[in-house]
C-alpha cells in the first residue's frame, strides 16, 4: 500500500483558514483522477477539491473542520485501505480516555472525529458499531450527552436566545477584522455629479463599470492603494484586479475582473454581468473570487446615503458607491483605506482623481 | 408553444423582477420603457426565465438581447420551437 498523492488546502484563496464543508466519498472508496472529493468554504465560496490520481481515498478531516492553507487533508491510496482504515478504528473507551470503562462499542474513524469533536459519551449512542450517520442522528436528536456537570447551562430566562453564525460567516468575519481590527482605517468622501438633464430612470441607472473601470485607471496612477501592509511591509500588487462586493440574496461574495486595467468600459460591463449571472447561478469559481486586489462595494440599489465599508484581506483600499441624490443630482463615493499602507493626501489625491474620471464620463455623455 | 404565451409567461416574471404587477410588456419593449431595468435587473430576469423554462442561454445571447422580442425568441431556440 503506496502513497500516491495528497490533498492539500489550495493556497489560491485569500482566507488563512477555510472549513470542511463535505466529503463526497467515503474513506477507502475508489476515486479516479479529477473527481470532486471534497468542499471546502472560504469567507468567499465554496471550493471543490479534485482527486490528484486515480486510487483509494483516505480522509484525514470531517465535515465542519477547520484547516489551514497547505494542510493535507486527504490521502490518495494506489490500493485497498480497509486494513489500515481497521486499524484506525479505536475502542471508545480510548477515544474518551476513560481507560477504566471498557466498552465493546467501537466507532469508524469519521464516527470518532465527531464523537471527539462533540465530547459525546459514546455509551449513549444506541449502537455496537458505530459510524458517521449513527453520530449525527444522535446530534440530530439532542440527547443528552451524558455530561452530570450542567453549571455552564444558563437557564434559557438567563439570556436571550441567539441565532449561530456559519462557519463561513466566521472565516468572513476574521478576514474582514484583520485590517480594520488594526484601528489604521480612515475613510474619506466625495459626492459625484451627475447629469441634472437626465430622467431620473437615467440618473439611477448603475454607475458601477463606470465607477470599476475609473478605479483601475486611477490604480495605474496610485499604486499605494493597490497594495496591502504584512508584517511591516507594504506589498504592492503587480496586478489591477477589481473586486465587486455582491450581495443579492446569496450571501456576501467578492467577485473579481481580472485585469480590469486592461479591459474598456464596453469589456467592464460585460465582465460585471457575467459575474453576476454566476454569482446567481452559484457558479462562481475560486478564480473569480480569490484575486482581486481593490474592492468596490456597491450599495446604491438600497438607497444608502453613504456608508464605511469594510477593507478585505489583503488589500489597502475599498471604495463605497451609494445611491444617487436626485434631489441633489449627486451620489457619495466613500474610501476607506488602511492608514499603514498610505495617507490621508494620497487616498484624497485617488479619490479626486477617481471622481474626476467619473465626472467626466457622466458629463460628456 | 408560441411566443404569445411565452411573451404571457414572461410578462409575470417582469411583474415579479420589477416588482409592478400591472407591468405591460410586447416585443418592441426595450429597458428604456421599463423602470429599474437596469443590468443588474436585466441578468436577474435571465435567471428566473431559465428558471421557468428549465433552459440556459449562452453569456453572449443574452449581452446581445436588444428588446423583449428578442427574449421571447431566444426562449423559443432553446425550447426547440
Amino acid at each position: 500500500m503506496k502513497v500516491l498523492s495528497e490533498i492539500t488546502i489550495p493556497k489560491d484563496n485569500a482566507d488563512e483558514e477555510v472549513i470542511i464543508s463535505e466529503l463526497n466519498y467515503k474513506d477507502n472508496d475508489q476515486v479516479k483522477k479529477s473527481d470532486s472529493v471534497m468542499d471546502i468554504e472560504t469567507s468567499k465560496t465554496s471550493i471543490e477539491l479534485e482527486a490528484p490520481a486515480d486510487g483509494y481515498i483516505e480522509y484525514l478531516v470531517s465535515p465542519g473542520d477547520e484547516a489551514v492553507i497547505g494542510q493535507v487533508v486527504a490521502k490518495i491510496y494506489d490500493s485497498d485501505i480497509s486494513d489500515l482504515i481497521n486499524l484506525q478504528i479505536e475502542s471508545p473507551s480510548e477515544a474518551n480516555g476513560k481507560e477504566n470503562e471498557p466498552s465493546s462499542k467501537v466507532a469508524t474513524k469519521e464516527a470518532q472525529m465527531l464523537i471527539e469533536e462533540h465530547g459525546i459519551d459514546i455509551n449513549l449512542i444506541p449502537s455496537d458499531f458505530i459510524k458517521k450517520e449513527d453520530v449525527d442522528l444522535f446530534l440530530k436528536g439532542s440527547v443528552p450527552s451524558g455530561d452530570s456537570d450542567n453549571s455552564h447551562n444558563l437557564s434559557s430566562t438567563d439570556m436571550p436566545a441567539g441565532v449561530a453564525i456559519s462557519k463561513s460567516k466566521k472565516i468572513e468575519i476574521k478576514a474582514l477584522s484583520s485590517v480594520q481590527s488594526t484601528g489604521m482605517v480612515s475613510t474619506i468622501f466625495m459626492n459625484i455629479d451627475v447629469d441634472e438633464s437626465l430622467s431620473d430612470d437615467e440618473k439611477t441607472s448603475s454607475y458601477l463599470p463606470l465607477i470599476a473601470s475609473e478605479c483601475a485607471k486611477a490604480l495605474e496612477i496610485f499604486p499605494m492603494m493597490n497594495s496591502y501592509f504584512l508584517d511591516n511591509q507594504i506589498i504592492q500588487h503587480e496586478l489591477i484586479n477589481i473586486g465587486l462586493a455582491l450581495d443579492i440574496n446569496n450571501g456576501l461574495k467578492v467577485y473579481t475582473i481580472p485585469d480590469t486595467n486592461k479591459l474598456n468600459l464596453e469589456e467592464v460591463e460585460g465582465k460585471i454581468n457575467e459575474g453576476i449571472y454566476k454569482y446567481l447561478r452559484k457558479e462562481l469559481t475560486p478564480s473569480d473570487l480569490s484575486t482581486s486586489t481593490f474592492t468596490i462595494s456597491d450599495l446604491s440599489q438600497y438607497g444608502v446615503e453613504r456608508f464605511v465599508p469594510l477593507i478585505n484581506l489583503k488589500q489597502a483600499a475599498i471604495i463605497g458607491v451609494s445611491a444617487v441624490d436626485l434631489k441633489l443630482n449627486r451620489f457619495n463615493l466613500s474610501l476607506a483605506f488602511d492608514h499603514r499602507v498610505t495617507e490621508g493626501k494620497v487616498a484624497s489625491e485617488f479619490l479626486s482623481t477617481l471622481k474626476q474620471g467619473i465626472e467626466e464620463s457622466i458629463l460628456k455623455n | 408553444m408560441d411566443n404569445s404565451e411565452i411573451l404571457l409567461s414572461i410578462n409575470k416574471i417582469f411583474a415579479q423582477v420589477f416588482k409592478n404587477p400591472d407591468i405591460k410588456i410586447n416585443g418592441n419593449t426595450t429597458s428604456d420603457d421599463v423602470k429599474n431595468w437596469d443590468s443588474l435587473n436585466n441578468i436577474i430576469l435571465v435567471v428566473m426565465i431559465e428558471d421557468f423554462y428549465k433552459i440556459r442561454f449562452d453569456l453572449d445571447e443574452v449581452q446581445n438581447l436588444k428588446n423583449v422580442e428578442d427574449l421571447c425568441n431566444c426562449v423559443a431556440k432553446h425550447l426547440d420551437l
